[in-house]
């Protein structure tokens, strides 16, 4: 009787110990596992960081030599190199552990000293550098970095002797743009920011130019409307129209000011409901969607072509060219570009989707268009599509071609060229030469597959 | 992919470019190539298609038929293996070709040779990639609420104040929160799959903007300081 007294509460005591001890083992498992992950992504932002000051430290020195080179062969190494460090110093600071809004205005210095390096490259290749209103610039970055480099070495220097760390970034930041969000670096942060935000303005001749987020439309022509205006447009717009019931009119700023219209079929089967954005100025078409659901393909892309061109001329546009399409998921996309005295003009594209199982229009996007279409002033032709011709490099064979087209060759400048296409072994290129100068303007590699033909 | 990517990043001047293309050059293709490649995890194409197209008749896929040969796509390769005696590997060889009624082409047939081969040139991931960040931000939005996402996201990468690659803008720590707790993972959705190429090609029903919120949850009050855009669906839009 006492000794099975005894083993009765062994028992559950033996269980208990084990218990706890496993337990107690599994606890301290996850501990050092969540431990080692931890380190392991600390280690990576710690690399961002000293990568990005030892590019910055490095785009200084070159912002530096650059002033006082004289030679366009020195300049042109020095801004290759700068060129690189400043978008490798952009990509570092993109992968620290800080929102956004504290990185923005100094990710933005890092890729405008990049992008105005890389276009002092292509001047220099050219043989055209002006030097006195860049040698200002130059001095002017070369301020900046040196500021920013400063303030990056403190934040380095407080990190190594244990006064900062990044992982609470890494904890309190998971939030996302959470809150208060974290303290410690995300303040020096907030600093060097700060201190970004008093820089001047930018502007030359590249991509992420300041002056290009100004750009206004150039398409937009017409006196501004009202919403019942708009509300009747976008039904004049939609196939079926009878079918539909206009549910909601809104509003868009942005670079085109539109009304958005929405559009809900009224028996509600088989249609989805459309979007249809009307610009305030002029009453034109920007852009249209429909996510309806897309039955089994029935459609051939030449007919929906076709349909795409009936219904760009029933809107009014006669003289559009398709030069592309894309299909995937039963939907195809078409690209038209307007024609201006028989030349295409790249920058004017309108792109039409067509539903492939009823050839219904689904969408339409013309901002493109309203952006840059304008009559232009085309500059003559001063070489023959025959010299053009004989510009070509002697390895490509199956040359054909030859006609006239208005390319951008920055977002805001464009160029004549004469379009060839042309081979090498299978690849297939489309060659652009310069129909003033001569000069060839650019080259795009031909990419087929079975979801349409992409150009790069 | 890279070449897209590096696309990108050369500037809104490449994106326009990128689809500069004469009427002469485009012809409709997707005929079938003469033998079928073999299929496993982590391909895509026109052939996955296929394959999961003849699964989901037969029975044996209930996933999206999006070209991606993932898990779920193996998983019924499997049962359909299974099932007609085959070996389970999860590889779609010749004899599983067979099976599912896509028997070899004749030797005699000569090769058709594509006029312009991709050689592993394409956008296709990018859009899918692009797809799973729209389906984790924007599942229960509209449609133009969805490609506004995609929009976003693109606007990112044509900003000197974001990464200018797709990946990097992304996968920037704290930029999307589906992104940041692991939801993008979910099963893309059709409808999110068109959002992305119609972004893809150009499509922007924010006009330009380069944030998103929805004003119901919690957001950094900074945030508002922003232009505000317009609102699509529950977010916000703003540059």
């Amino acid at each position: 009787m006492t000794m099975n007294n005894k083993r009765f509460w062994l028992l559950p005591l033996v269980a208990g110990v084990l218990l706890v001890g496993a337990l107690g083992y599994w606890g301290y498992q996850q501990f050092t596992v969540r431990q080692r992950l931890e380190t392991a992504l600390n280690n990576k932002y710690y690399r961002a960081l000293y990568d990005l000051t030892e590019n910055v430290q490095n785009m200084e020195v070159l912002l530096s030599k650059s002033l006082v080179t004289g030679t366009p062969e020195a300049q042109s190494t020095l801004f290759m190199e700068l060129w690189q460090r400043a978008m490798a110093a952009q990509a570092d600071l993109n992968q620290l552990p800080v929102t956004d809004a504290l990185t923005g205005r100094t990710s933005k210095f890092l890729t405008q000293v990049g992008d105005y390096a890389h276009s002092l490259l292509q001047q220099a290749a050219r043989g055209r550098l002006e030097s006195d209103r860049q040698w200002e610039t130059l001095n002017r970055l070369y301020r900046q970095s040196a500021d920013l480099n400063l303030a990056l070495h403190d934040l380095e220097g407080r990190i190594a002797d244990g006064r900062l760390y990044l992982n609470e970034l890494v904890r309190e930041g998971s939030r996302t743009l959470g809150r208060q969000g974290p303290r410690l670096a995300n303040a020096n942060f907030q600093t060097i920011e700060k201190h970004m935000e008093n820089f001047p303005t930018l502007i030359y001749d590249g991509p992420f130019s300041d002056h290009l987020e100004k750009r206004t439309a150039r398409g937009l022509t017409g006196k501004t409307i009202n919403r019942d205006e708009a509300r009747r447009r976008a039904l004049e717009l939609v196939e079926g129209r009878d079918n539909y019931t206009v549910e909601r009119v809104g509003e868009t700023r942005g670079k085109i000011p539109s009304y958005l219209v929405e559009l809900r079929p009224q028996n509600g089967d088989g249609g989805g409901n459309i979007t249809v954005a009307i610009t305030q100025q002029g009453g034109h078409l920007s852009w249209m969607t429909n996510g309806r659901q897309i039955g089994r393909p029935a459609w051939s892309i030449e007919k929906a072509r076709q349909k795409a061109r009936q219904y760009l001329a029933s809107l009014g546009f006669n003289n559009m060219v398709a030069v592309y399409h894309e299909q995937q998921n039963g939907v195809a996309v078409f690209n038209f570009a307007a024609t201006q005295d028989r030349v295409i003009l790249y920058p004017d594209q309108i792109k039409v989707t067509v539903a492939l199982d009823n050839g219904q229009i689904l969408g339409v996007e013309a901002s493109g268009y309203l952006m840059n279409h304008t009559r232009r002033e085309l500059p003559r032709p001063r070489i023959s599509p025959q010299e053009a011709r004989k510009k070509l490099n002697s390895r490509l064979k199956e040359i054909k071609g030859g006609r006239l087209a208005l390319i951008p060759v920055s977002p805001d400048k464009e160029k004549l060229a004469y379009e060839f296409q042309a081979r090498l072994d299978r690849d297939l290129f489309l060659i652009y030469i310069d129909a003033v100068d001569g000069s060839e303007a650019q080259v795009l590699r031909v990419v087929r597959n079975p979801e349409g033909v992409l150009t790069l | 992919m890279k070449l897209a990517l590096v696309s990108f990043r050369r500037s809104a001047l490449l994106l326009l470019a990128l689809v500069v293309l004469a009427t002469g050059l485009v012809v409709t293709a997707g005929q079938s190539p003469a033998q079928e490649r073999t299929l496993y995890w982590g391909l895509s194409g026109d052939d996955v298609i296929r394959v999961q197209q003849r699964l989901l008749d037969w029975g044996f896929y209930d996933g999206p038929v999006d070209g991606f040969y993932g898990s779920k796509t193996q998983q019924a390769v499997v049962d359909f293996q299974l099932n007609n005696g085959l070996v389970p590997d999860g590889v779609v060889g010749p004899n599983t070709w067979a099976a599912l009624g896509f028997p070899p082409a004749p030797a005699t047939a000569p090769p058709p040779e594509p006029p312009a081969v991709s050689r592993g040139v394409t956008n296709r991931d990018a859009v899918y990639l692009l797809a799973r960040v729209i389906e984790g931000e924007a599942a229960d939005e509209p449609f133009e609420g969805k490609v506004a996402v995609g929009a976003v996201i693109l606007n990112r990468t044509r900003s000197a104040a974001f990464p200018h690659s797709l990946a990097g803008v992304i996968f920037q720590p704290h930029a999307f929160e589906s992104v940041s707790n692991g939801q993008y993972n979910r099963p893309v959705s059709e409808e999110s799959l068109r959002a992305a190429m119609l972004a893809m090609s150009g499509w922007d029903p924010t006009g330009g903007s380069l944030y998103f919120w929805n004003p119901a949850k919690p957001v950094n009050p900074w945030i508002w300081t922003r232009n505000i855009v317009t609102q699509i669906g529950r977010h916000v839009f703003a540059r």
